[in-house]
């Protein structure tokens, strides 16, 4: 599956915001938008989902005309301050019940519950505002997802978690991939990262698009580019021109570090 | 410098157990001072007892300084996790101003101190812009000139960085090591964010209400397990995955 922009210009009481934009979103792929706070990534999840009119330019699902409508789900910053049931399992399932769907909801609500990390015979009878943040987050994104949409939104999904929470999710994201466009706006693509991710990068009015290795260099070479952690770049920046440059976390920099000395 | 001596703290008298049990420790001026520890453990209501927000259940927290004046009050200033909850004004000015007014001072002390506050930040030139229009991290930046213009001997930030941009991060912790190098102001940056560890020149760790860790930041990256609750920064990680 494959979403793309053309020509796409987002704007805000008809002032232009953002864009032009030609970008492709695929399945298959990671798809991160980064950008600096107000540069309009929220806007471009919302102008997806079709909460935001006010734009010029196309929009094409698999080449045909795309509508948000039964396609999209998006989830917003801190999904989990929305809660308003008594359990998980009620949670999840809320959105189902709410479009008069009636077959197979429970085996529906548990299977994505197991995608989401959450065990049916764990999470089903727990009370949603007594779960850590991490989980919570989960049983927020496993509701927005649950009506198994072509196309799945992710505003900053990672803030405010804790390390473990957010390592938990990012490898439960990547599962999501291979059925589903999903397009993740973040501030920590490093967290996130992965060989198959692609990033549409916004500067300004302007925007890129880079693979991870590419984007990584430049972040490396070029401080200005994006502020990736500095002990990242202290330990990789010399291998850069030859290398192809490792996820950031310690481990996969370690084993970078020792297949050079090794050869 | 700030003392705690035997601080406990419960938020209802009927119970028993305690947010904090018996806390001793303290924190100097002139080094960024990190207080960290899983959820729960305590950490907010520790700042809130510092701001004066909340006062201890028992124990004393007392203020000391050098050339002490007996007659001196010490003020501190919080800046909150989320800026959009702690900006009152519609414009820059009034949000600097709001504090002083508060404190019933002369209108032209007043607008001395907003740009002499607002200065700091480059929002000298901005004072009539409405709040709406700034990015996080600007907002973030407006709340700590809005504490700095009060003049406040000690400044506790709570998960400053949650709500910025990278960007927006390496201001925030210019400003703070300005804050440390060039002027009296005592620092405490709360925060669970292994990257933030590594801006702390002094640690203390709280876990289920007591101090488990109160040292520098050398000892805690010579530590050979991080404090409970705590993951080691990944810079330190990295150096021990090397040695091995």
């Amino acid at each position: 599956m494959k979403l793309r922009l053309g020509n796409l210009v987002i704007k805000y009481n008809d002032n232009p915001l953002l864009g032009p934009i030609d970008a492709s979103f695929e399945s298959g792929q990671l798809n991160l938008i980064v950008g600096r706070s107000g540069c309009g990534k929220s806007t471009l999840l919302k102008l997806i989902a079709g909460f935001h009119s006010e734009f010029t330019g196309a929009i094409s699902l698999d080449e045909e005309y795309f509508e948000p409508e039964g396609n999209v789900a998006l989830a917003f910053q801190n999904p989990e301050s929305l809660f308003f049931n008594s359990t998980v399992f009620e949670e999840i399932l809320f959105s189902l019940t709410s479009l008069d769907k009636k077959d197979n909801i429970c085996e529906l609500t548990n299977h994505w519950m197991e995608k989401w990390g959450l065990s049916p015979e764990i999470y089903s009878k727990k009370y949603p505002f007594k779960l850590s943040g991490g989980e919570k987050r989960r049983v927020a994104l496993a509701a927005c997802t649950i009506l198994q949409p072509k196309i799945i939104l992710l505003d900053e999904p990672l803030a405010g978690l804790d390390r473990v929470g957010q390592s938990d999710l990012s490898k439960i994201i990547k599962n999501l991939c291979d059925e589903h466009i999903v397009i993740v706006v973040t501030h920590e693509p490093e967290l996130i990262l992965q060989d198959n991710s692609r990033i549409l990068y916004i500067n300004g009015k302007e925007t890129a698009e880079y693979d991870s290795n590419t984007f990584l260099y430049n972040a490396v070479i070029n401080p200005g580019f994006y502020p990736i952690p500095q002990w990242y770049i202290e330990s990789v920046k010399p291998y850069a021109e030859m290398y192809e440059l490792p996820p950031v976390n310690s481990e996969s920099v370690a084993n970078f570090l020792r297949s050079i000395k090794n050869g | 410098m700030i003392l705690f001596d035997r601080v406990s703290f419960c938020y209802n008298e009927k119970e028993t157990s305690f947010i904090l049990k018996g806390v001793s420790f303290s924190l100097q001026k002139g080094i960024i001072n990190g207080l960290i520890g899983k959820n729960g453990c305590g950490k907010s209501t520790l700042a809130r007892l510092i701001v004066g927000l909340l006062k201890p259940t028992e124990g004393e927290i007392q203020f000391k300084e050098e050339n002490e004046d007996p007659n001196a009050y010490y003020f501190s200033g919080m800046i909150f996790q989320n800026p959009d909850n702690q900006i009152v004004g519609t414009t820059i000015g009034d949000d600097i101003a709001f504090g002083l007014e508060n404190l019933n001072l002369p209108t032209e002390n007043i607008e001395q101190l907003v740009v002499k506050a607002a200065s700091l930040f480059g929002f000298e030139k901005m004072l009539d812009m409405p709040v709406s229009k700034l990015s996080g991290g600007q907002k973030q930046m407006l709340c700590i000139a809005s504490v700095l213009a009060l003049e406040p001997s000690w400044i506790v930030f709570d998960e400053p960085t949650s709500h910025l941009d990278p960007w927006a991060r390496i201001e925030f912790w210019n400003i703070i090591n300005y804050l440390v190098d060039n002027s009296n102001i005592g620092i405490i940056v709360i925060s669970q964010l292994p990257e933030d560890i590594i801006h702390f020149g002094h640690i203390s760790v709280l876990n289920e209400g007591c101090i488990i860790f109160n040292d520098s930041y050398d000892v805690f990256a010579s530590l050979n397990q991080p404090p409970e609750g705590i993951d080691f920064p990944e810079n330190i990680k990295l150096q021990r995955l090397l040695n091995n």
